[in-house]
């Protein structure tokens, strides 16, 4: 299924490749946005972060992207309207798994032409050094990611058998969990309180926290309290897929008449 | 025979929604209603048969189809395919049957098709040399050599519906449904496909379930469900459809111009100059007034024919509007 579903993905290459160019412009613009800001501000750090900290953080986070900006929802919308959710019905597949595969295929993609190329970017510009558990944390935390990502895109993508059209419903989620997860301003430029709030949400793993173990500049304690969030999260967010797709598939009536 | 589908009281509705009323306004108000896809439809299907089922747009042919494989639930009522109630034990019956939507293709558009059927053969676990085999057999009978291995998008209609054929039968299912799958496709692909399926069901007792509403495609079928507003009104043979208006023929006759010919044997169907085609009750043909007339040397020439199967069901869809 991964298979077909990367071949389908690269079908118009041309298209691909000026897609995949355009994220690094993305990245480029958003480092931009920053210099503006504290060239604008005249500091040399804001809340413990230097300019080229800032630049290899958002590196960082639009590495991160590719990660977790999942396509899941896209694809059971797809199905939903285009009434091939029944297509998916007649094969001895489970559907959940089947658009996880889907959409894991379109993810694999990115992973490799954007979170790869970005993260040797960061490498090249930052003077971090990687130690092993930074690398074990790092792995664990892309992957409670790219989890609760897909849990969440999933349960967005189930309101598609009810709603038919969710392209607005995806953008608001998908902003929310830019916003909450540091994809447009570090959370510890957050005041305090709002903090440690996102720190215990299902946000600050897909993004932040990763960013910032890269960096090196969050604390042991909030890795670890992040990652038994994430993983809290998971088991909660498992149960409600579960439970919602159970009661949702047998209102798939787009493929009746 | 063995019963490969039971089919018991099943009903189903389906709650949908029009306009209120015109005008800009109309697009904020809906008005809710019932519609009643199946009223107790009731049917067993034996093994090896190959069955119509035919129905204007709307009767709930599609309905059905999407019960018995398990796409969707009926209200009320129960139904058996291949032993398997279709809803509740939907993945082990699709190992054993394969579905053909015309309305929705399983190919992947932007792929040659040969890898959807590689994607299928992985997905049913059908082994490789066995795979070769019948895709080799299915292109051949198909006539898909020139087109398999091209881009889905890059097809006529009629070959994507014969890739599709391909890829719902490629792990020999027991039971296949067809719905609409003759939409739109052109005479050479309609024969193929039935080229395809008479040899499916002579050479491994496949069973054939086929909806359309095109009259011409039931020409290879053992037997017609005709399912009109969501109720089962015949199923029978496909030769007692006919029968069921049987006593009709089409009488053709070319004459000279200016004869003065009595030709109140029927109703007119077509007049013009020195051609008139009448359709008669079949005694008609034998009363010694018809011969006569067969024998004056006004006639230059004639034929006979049945009523088309189309005419026909025409007929038939104008009673049952009268009755429902």
């Amino acid at each position: 299924m991964i298979t077909i579903g990367i071949k389908d993905e690269l079908a118009y290459k041309l298209d691909y490749i000026i897609w995949l160019f355009f994220q690094f412009i993305n990245a480029l613009l958003m480092i931009l946005i920053w210099s503006a800001i504290y060239l604008g501000m005249g500091v040399a750090s804001i809340r413990g972060l230097s300019l080229p900290e800032i630049y290899v953080y958002f590196f960082i986070i639009y590495a991160l992207r590719g990660v977790v900006l999942t396509q899941l929802p896209e694809v059971i919308e797809d199905d939903v309207q285009e009434g091939s959710i029944a297509t998916a019905y007649i094969r001895p597949l489970i559907y959940p798994i089947q658009v996880y595969m889907r959409g894991a295929a379109q993810d694999l993609i990115g992973m490799l032409f954007i979170t790869v190329p970005l993260f040797v970017i960061a490498m090249a510009i930052s003077h971090v050094t990687l130690t092993l558990i930074t690398v074990v944390l790092l792995i664990i935390e892309i992957l409670i990611g790219y989890v609760l990502a897909n849990l969440i895109g999933f349960i967005v993508g189930m309101t598609a058998i009810k709603l038919i059209n969710i392209s607005s419903l995806e953008a608001i989620i998908w902003s929310t969990v830019l916003l909450l997860g540091g994809g447009i301003v570090p959370l510890n430029m957050l005041p305090q309180i709002v903090q440690q709030i996102l720190y215990l949400s299902p946000f600050a793993i897909m993004l932040y926290i990763p960013a910032t173990t890269f960096l090196g500049t969050v604390s042991t304690g909030i890795i670890i309290t992040s990652i038994f969030a994430g993983l809290v999260w998971i088991a909660l967010l498992a149960v409600i897929s579960f439970i919602a797709w159970g009661k949702v598939r047998r209102q798939i009536t787009s493929a009746g008449g | 025979m063995e019963k490969v589908v039971e089919v018991a009281n099943v009903s189903k509705s389906f709650k949908t929604y029009e306009r209120a009323s015109s005008g800009f306004l109309a697009s904020f108000r809906r008005h809710y209603y019932t519609k009643k896809a199946l009223i107790s439809v009731s049917f067993s299907i034996g093994r090896g048969q190959i069955v119509a089922l035919l129905g204007r747009n709307g009767s709930g042919k599609s309905t059905l189809i999407k019960i018995l494989t398990g796409i969707l639930y009926p209200d009320s009522g129960t139904v058996n395919v291949l032993g398997f109630n279709p809803w509740k034990e939907r993945m082990k019956l699709a190992w054993n049957i394969g579905v053909v939507l015309g309305a929705h293709s399983q190919m992947y558009w932007n792929l040659p098709a040969y890898d959807t059927f590689e994607y299928m053969r992985k997905i049913y676990k059908v082994p490789e040399e066995e795979f070769k085999k019948r895709l080799a057999y299915f292109v051949d009978i198909l006539d898909l050599k020139d087109v398999y291995k091209e881009p889905v998008r890059t097809m006529s209609l009629g070959e994507r519906m014969k890739c599709n054929f391909v890829a719902s039968t490629l792990h020999m299912p027991q039971v296949v449904f067809l719905d609409e799958p003759t939409i739109g496709v052109d005479m050479m692909s309609k024969a193929a496909l039935k080229k395809a399926m008479l040899e499916m069901r002579a050479k491994y007792g496949t069973t054939f379930i086929l909806t359309t509403h095109i009259v011409e495609d039931i020409s290879i079928v053992d037997r017609v469900l005709m399912l009109h507003k969501g109720r089962l009104v015949f199923d029978g043979a496909k030769e007692k459809l006919e029968h069921m208006f049987g006593n009709k023929r089409v009488v053709e006759i070319k004459f000279v111009s200016d004869a003065k010919l009595n030709l109140n044997f029927g109703k007119v169907l077509y007049m013009g100059t020195g051609i008139t085609r009448l359709e008669v009750n079949a005694s008609v043909l034998k009363s010694r007034r018809f011969i006569n007339l067969l024998s004056s040397k006004s006639i230059i020439d004639y034929s006979v024919s049945t009523p088309g199967l189309s005419e026909l069901l025409a007929k038939m869809y104008a009673n049952l509007e009268k009755v429902h």
